[in-house]
């Protein structure tokens, strides 16, 4: 047997090795870390922003300027706050080009729409993550200081992003479409119903489609909607268009669902209550 | 170890750790991951096996997982799986030139990036990454251990 450098035992590297690898069974397995894991980022999360806001800023405040220039940026400030408020309102509500084909803000027009809009922006986002990896979140807060759920959906200027999963009271965790865990039940025009899951790529998502119950009459680009089965999602909301066709076997067919929405093309989101 | 170097190191990983993680989002690109904290981990485990033991490991992997909020243990479990192999095996690289560790810890990088990928992107693995990855875990040793020499030298690695 090798002769080891390290005075510990090969008992103490191996053990250390398998409880390691206990902890990463349980986590993978059962999520059992996770509540651990989200006190940290949450934690984190707290330490940053309460850092820049009350000891960042104002030792910028005052190297930076004299009584009265500070008083200018306070202005600024508050004017700059009121302006991304305005920006987040019309990216949501004003702007026509809201979700794909106006189908969202149709309902927000009209007056017996049952949607509120809670504008919220990106607290942290792991873009590491979200390009390596299955893993596709985002942390938001709302800028009301509005407590948000689990299971609402989440929008941008260009269509459903995903939907939120409540982490404490200031912040929640947006779980992307293009998830490995996230499920949304989807249909075309020609009445194909199914639960596209995400592929864990940026902006895809697919579909397998049993061929002994549907006919293959997919094309590529063509359209994907919101079903608005399960009750979380909107029904009628385009989600994207098929941007590839994989035969798993002579009886499955894998349609990868290119998605409209890109979540990282603005920090503004909405949430649907 | 002594506190303060156990502070040292911890700011040296957690800042690769981070600097791993902004240069890889320019990277997936090109099919490459840069891991400069696993190959600095087995760079020293190598150089001072007392120091940098499976203990140590654990502890740099478990803070890395909550950084980077992936699976609880994921990162402590492959690390002292490297710190296993590095010790079971310390003499016989011993014997290895320069060159020769270098392509072996670029092919336990390969290993790491494999396992990690397996287990992070399931439906999405590449052998290409993996593939690549050796070539610039390769280069990145040899920064690594330039890099090293630059540490303090009451830091006794």
């Amino acid at each position: 047997m090798a002769r080891l450098p390290d005075k510990s035992s090969r008992f103490v590297l191996i053990s250390v090795f398998l409880f390691c690898t206990t902890f990463l069974f349980l986590d993978f397995k059962f999520n059992t870390f996770k509540p651990v894991q989200n006190f940290y980022s949450s934690s984190s999360l707290f330490i940053k922003i309460f850092s820049k806001e009350y000891i960042f800023v104002p030792i910028y405040l005052f190297l930076t300027s004299n009584f009265d220039t500070q008083k200018v940026k306070e202005e600024n400030m508050i004017l700059k706050a009121e302006l991304n408020e305005q920006l987040i309102i019309n990216y949501i509500l004003s702007n026509k080009n809201i979700p794909n084909q106006n189908a969202i803000s149709e309902k927000f027009d009209s007056e017996n729409s049952s949607f509120i809009v809670i504008p919220s922006r990106v607290v942290d986002f792991d873009a590491n993550l979200y390009f390596c990896c299955d893993k596709h979140r985002m942390i938001l807060s709302s800028d009301n200081n509005i407590e948000i759920e689990s299971f609402k959906v989440v929008i941008n200027k260009e269509g459903i992003i995903g939907q939120t999963l409540k982490l404490n009271k200031n912040f929640f965790e947006v779980i992307l479409l293009s998830d490995k865990k996230h499920n949304i039940p989807i249909e075309n025009k020609n009445d194909f119903y199914c639960e596209a899951k995400g592929l864990g790529l940026p902006q895809k998502i697919f579909c397998d489609v049993d061929l002994t119950l549907w006919e293959d009459n997919f094309e590529e680009e063509q359209k994907f909607f919101t079903s608005g089965l399960g009750g979380i999602f909107p029904s009628g909301i385009e989600i994207g268009q098929i941007h590839e066709k994989q035969e798993l076997s002579t009886k499955e067919l894998r349609l990868i669902i290119n998605l409209n929405a890109n979540p990282l093309s603005s920090n503004f989101f909405g949430v649907l209550q | 170890m002594k506190l303060l170097d156990l502070i040292f190191l911890t700011f040296v990983f957690m800042t690769l750790s981070y600097i791993d993680s902004k240069i890889n989002l320019y990277l997936y690109n090109f099919f490459v991951i840069s891991n400069i904290t696993y190959l600095l981990l087995c760079h020293l485990c190598f150089k001072n096996p007392q120091k940098i033991n499976s203990y140590f490991a654990a502890y740099i992997g478990f803070l890395i997982d909550l950084n980077q909020s992936v699976f609880f243990g994921l990162h402590a479990a492959l690390f002292t799986l490297s710190i296993l192999i590095v010790n079971y095996n310390y003499y016989r690289l011993r014997m290895f030139s320069k060159l020769q560790i270098a392509i072996t810890f670029s092919l336990f990088t390969s290993f790491y990036v494999g396992f990690k990928s397996i287990l992070l992107s399931t439906m999405n693995f590449q052998y290409l990454i993996i593939f690549l990855s050796f070539f610039l875990a390769f280069f990145s040793y040899l920064l690594v251990t330039t890099m090293v020499k630059f540490f303090p030298k009451q830091l006794k690695i």
